[in-house]
């Protein structure tokens, strides 16, 4: 382990915050676990509804129209990732030391990379102008797919945790 | 009773899910169960989101296609959870927490089916007083509540898992 993340690790393990995640106060790791999964279903169902209009389902429903819920993904994806940080700071080395946790950011890195492409092709312009029963660019359907696949796998990863690597 | 769950516990299957140790036993049926809880609370939440108005603009009527998908996650979530369930029925089953997620998860999937109907009746008839609101604020209100009673299963009662697991804290 690279040293920075070994002193990084060590230093936040002897935070307060850490001691209350980690069984100073009992409620908050399975608060915070319950807020997890609702923060993740809200944006994987946001997402879904957009990517899969783009592939084709929905048909009807202007691109425009959806677009006002992003911001409700984006406090799904806040408020997941506040949590996990709270998850990481509890207990930082079962996490830096475990395969499937890399694995799950390297994915939402990806998912990332794939929302500037997705913005950055001028993709994004193309599909916001489309009329309710048009269809969508062959690149806009490739970057829902991957998309949805991508999350999946942040969730796969995420709960391979305490499996393939070995996290509560 | 306890005799019935037992013998549950007692199946092959049950067996093979709970005790070995592969990876496509216990952990994928996890994960399926976590892709089938964001494919349905997740529809679910952003359909009740525009039931609710923050996305005027959405017809409603195209929304119906995203309920057959949404189903298609209960199913996968209902055979997913069976499985969990007669893996660890003796601890399962005896657990009020999991009696209450069950109750929710009905009430949430009616509030749902209720919800698609107000959306179907809104678009045949865009003028008509439709209770759509209260079908999207009940949708998100019982999800919340399933979620959190399936979560609180591993730290409320006997905790049930894959052995060796450490569920909780």
């Amino acid at each position: 382990m690279p040293s920075f993340l070994h002193a990084g690790g060590a230093w936040l393990n002897g935070t307060w915050l850490s001691w209350a995640m980690s069984g100073g106060y009992p409620f908050l790791w399975p608060m915070c676990e319950t807020l997890h999964v609702i923060g993740l279903a809200l944006l994987f169902g946001i997402v879904g509804l957009l990517d899969l209009r783009m592939m084709g389902v929905g048909k009807g429903i202007p691109m425009g129209g959806l677009l006002r819920l992003i911001p409700w993904g984006i406090a799904g994806f806040a408020l997941s990732a506040v949590t996990g940080f709270l998850f990481f700071t509890g207990d930082p080395f079962q996490y830096l030391n475990n395969v499937a946790f890399w694995w799950k950011m390297a994915f939402i890195g990806l998912a990332g990379v794939n929302v500037v492409i997705f913005y950055g092709t001028g993709l994004a312009r193309r599909v916001e102008a489309m009329g309710p029963d048009e269809e969508a660019p062959l690149g806009a359907k490739m970057i829902g797919a991957t998309s949805l696949i991508l999350w999946a796998g942040v969730m796969y990863w995420g709960r391979m945790m305490p499996f393939i690597g070995n996290a509560f | 009773m306890m005799q019935f769950l037992t013998w549950l516990e007692e199946w092959p299957l049950s067996v093979w899910v709970r005790e070995s140790g592969a990876l496509l036993a216990y952990p994928t049926i996890l994960f399926l169960h976590t892709i089938g809880l964001a494919v349905v609370v997740g529809l679910s939440a952003a359909i009740s989101l525009r039931a609710l108005g923050v996305a005027p603009s959405i017809p409603c009527a195209p929304l119906q296609a995203y309920f057959r998908i949404l189903w298609w996650g209960f199913w996968v979530n209902a055979a997913a959870g069976a499985l969990l369930l007669v893996a660890d029925a003796t601890t399962t089953l005896t657990n009020p927490v999991f009696h209450i997620k069950m109750v929710l998860v009905f009430a949430a999937m009616c509030a749902t089916i209720r919800l698609r109907g107000s959306l179907r009746r809104a678009a045949a008839a865009p003028d008509a007083q439709v209770n759509m609101r209260t079908w999207g604020c009940l949708c998100l209100l019982l999800w919340v509540g399933a979620v959190t009673a399936g979560r609180l299963m591993a730290y409320v009662g006997v905790v049930s898992g894959a052995p060796g697991l450490r569920n909780s804290l």
